[in-house]
């Protein structure tokens, strides 16, 4: 269906320059290549200094989700959406419990994935495997939800001449052109770019709507008549909801493969403190302004349902730009921030997928290939997952999509294997391994059952599942431990 | 400070930045935000400032560089 596109065709040619200039930049990579190795395609050579990495890190964080997803819920929930910043923050303090460790083990052991870890550290092939499949199937997930967004992006930026289909066609080979040329050279470099272009896009929003609409503190008083309830804390459950949140986040996203790839990626120690101590105060300028575009955007356009609130930033771009035509130049901003946002995470999220493929499955199943052969296996790979999820996020009717929303409930059952597993040598791969499969069976039994219609509820007591199954997953770990300890004893 | 001391530290902030004690709406406001969500922000800062320094204070104690082998 055919609609008013959101940009004019200048707008569309800028854009379309961008999304192809960036198969110039994975071009580069390609030729920056240093060596025909896994490190040098997967970790660009393990050199990656603070800047590159810090941009990459943000990049790849930061999805189509923070520009998108963070102001919807704002208008739809007020102030206690401000658990984004926490959690967003959160994810960094976790990283200070195991990143030291791991980046001077993977120095130390040469690791290329998060199953070279485990492996090093648990000798055990059976975890290294379960680990490395719900890793795969998180990403794969992940992959699959963004590339969806893309498509509707583009038909709402094209008003419909560039179809949904061919959206996300167009932009997925770009993205796997540039992710198989140079690998994590030419991800983290395009990364740069489209991180720049997300805070750029953010600050500039942030500043118009905050301009023109006369601020939070002008919007806050029309909420207090409009919205009332946006003023109430969260009630007991609420803050047990605000806390499980943070479980999740603090547990799933800090394990992220494509994120623990880059770890593994810094140049030396101090590169990769220094880009952390940047990053932890991102969400203040990134998902905190998006927040206040979400509440100032319910003062000003209410009554919109969760589909029209999700949109709100563009329909109070689209309102701006009736009255300030140079506003309209915010609107080609806005949407190739979004565009890529989403292709910062897609393209790392694939290249993680595809070393996890490559290293931890194929490469132990044959464990005497060369390198330069696991590479081209690799990009072999690329292309076959990108053609899969592109097939998946055209062809999957709108039912099944819900499935796709186990993501971090599943990721973070990986969590106390990295945790728990890097600090603690008394830890049998077997405790772990249980524990897993435990934590993610209560996970998948409370999402599935409450989908189902059976009398469970999706968060049991304002939990999360995923929160239920990581306690389980702990303590089952604990238990195991002690049981170990005391037969030893014995 | 020894590792576990840090983390717990580190993760007791991060507690605090849930509005446990705020259970009635104020009229009181501060830029816009209610009393509780400037609450939630500060609390947010402060914990960014302090896991930065532990970073820059503690990152070999974390790293567990004077572990015998591994």
């Amino acid at each position: 269906m055919d609609t008013q596109p959101l940009l004019s065709t200048g707008g569309m040619i800028c854009m379309g320059i961008y999304l192809f200039s960036l198969i110039g930049i994975g071009l580069a990579g390609r030729f920056a290549r240093k060596e025909n190795t896994m490190a040098d395609f997967y970790l660009a050579g393990r050199g990656m200094g603070v800047f590159v990495l810090f941009l990459t890190l943000y990049a790849t964080q930061y999805s189509g989700n923070t520009l998108i997803g963070f102001s919807g819920r704002a208008y739809r929930e007020g102030f206690t959406a401000l658990v984004t910043v926490t959690f967003m923050t959160a994810i960094i303090g976790a990283y200070l419990i195991y990143a030291p460790k791991l980046y001077r083990l993977s120095k130390k052991y040469n690791f290329i994935t998060v199953g070279d870890f485990i492996q090093h550290r648990f000798q055990s092939t059976t975890l290294t495997f379960t680990i490395t499949i719900i890793a795969i199937i998180a990403l794969g997930n992940y992959i699959l939800t963004n590339l969806k967004a893309i498509g509707f992006i583009i038909v709402a930026a094209t008003g419909g001449q560039v179809s949904f289909a061919q959206g996300i066609i167009v932009l997925s080979l770009i993205m796997v052109i540039y992710e198989t040329l140079g690998g994590m050279r030419s991800v983290a470099w395009t990364d740069m770019i489209q991180g720049v272009l997300l805070l750029l896009g953010v600050f500039l929003i942030f500043i118009t709507i905050q301009s023109e609409y006369g601020g939070l503190a002008k919007a806050s008083e029309q909420i207090q008549s409009l919205r009332p309830g946006f003023w109430n804390p969260p009630d007991w459950e609420g803050k047990r909801l605000w806390l499980s949140t943070i479980i999740i986040v603090f547990f799933g996203i800090s394990v992220y493969p494509h994120a623990i790839q880059r770890i593994y990626a810094a140049r030396d120690e101090k590169t990769l403190r220094r880009s952390f101590q940047i990053m932890i105060f991102m969400p203040l300028v990134t998902t905190l302004f998006m927040i206040i575009v979400g509440i100032v955007g319910a003062a000003q356009i209410p009554g919109l349902d969760r589909q029209g609130s999700e949109q709100i930033t563009l329909l109070l771009l689209n309102d701006l730009a009736q009255n300030i035509p140079a506003v309209s130049w915010l609107l080609v901003i806005f949407l190739s921030a979004a565009v890529a946002a989403i292709m910062s995470t897609v393209d790392s999220a694939l290249l993680a997928i595809s070393s996890l493929v490559t290293q931890d499955l194929y490469g132990k199943v044959k464990p005497g290939s060369s390198q330069s052969h696991l590479i081209k296996f690799g990009k072999i790979v690329s292309w076959f997952i990108m053609a899969g999820a592109v097939w998946l996020a055209i062809a999957l009717p709108q039912t099944i999509w819900r499935l796709f929303e186990i993501k971090l409930e599943l990721l973070c059952q990986i969590a106390p294997a990295i945790f728990l597993g890097i600090h603690l040598r008394s830890l049998s791969a077997k405790s772990i391994l249980i524990g897993i499969l435990l934590g993610t069976t209560v996970t998948l039994c409370i999402m599935i059952g409450s989908w189902a219609g059976l009398a469970i509820d999706a968060k049991p007591l304002g939990i999360h599942a995923g929160a239920w199954g990581l306690v389980v997953n702990f303590s089952t770990i604990g238990i195991f431990t002690l049981i170990s300890y005391y037969n030893v004893k014995k | 400070m020894t590792r576990i001391k840090l983390y717990t530290l580190s993760l007791l902030i991060l507690l605090t930045t849930i509005p446990w004690f705020f259970s009635q709406s104020s009229d009181l406001s501060m830029g816009g935000f209610p009393a509780w969500a400037l609450y939630t922000l500060a609390g947010t800062a402060f914990y960014g400032i302090i896991i930065a320094l532990l970073l820059k204070k503690y990152w070999h104690l974390s790293s567990g560089e004077k572990e015998p082998g591994e």
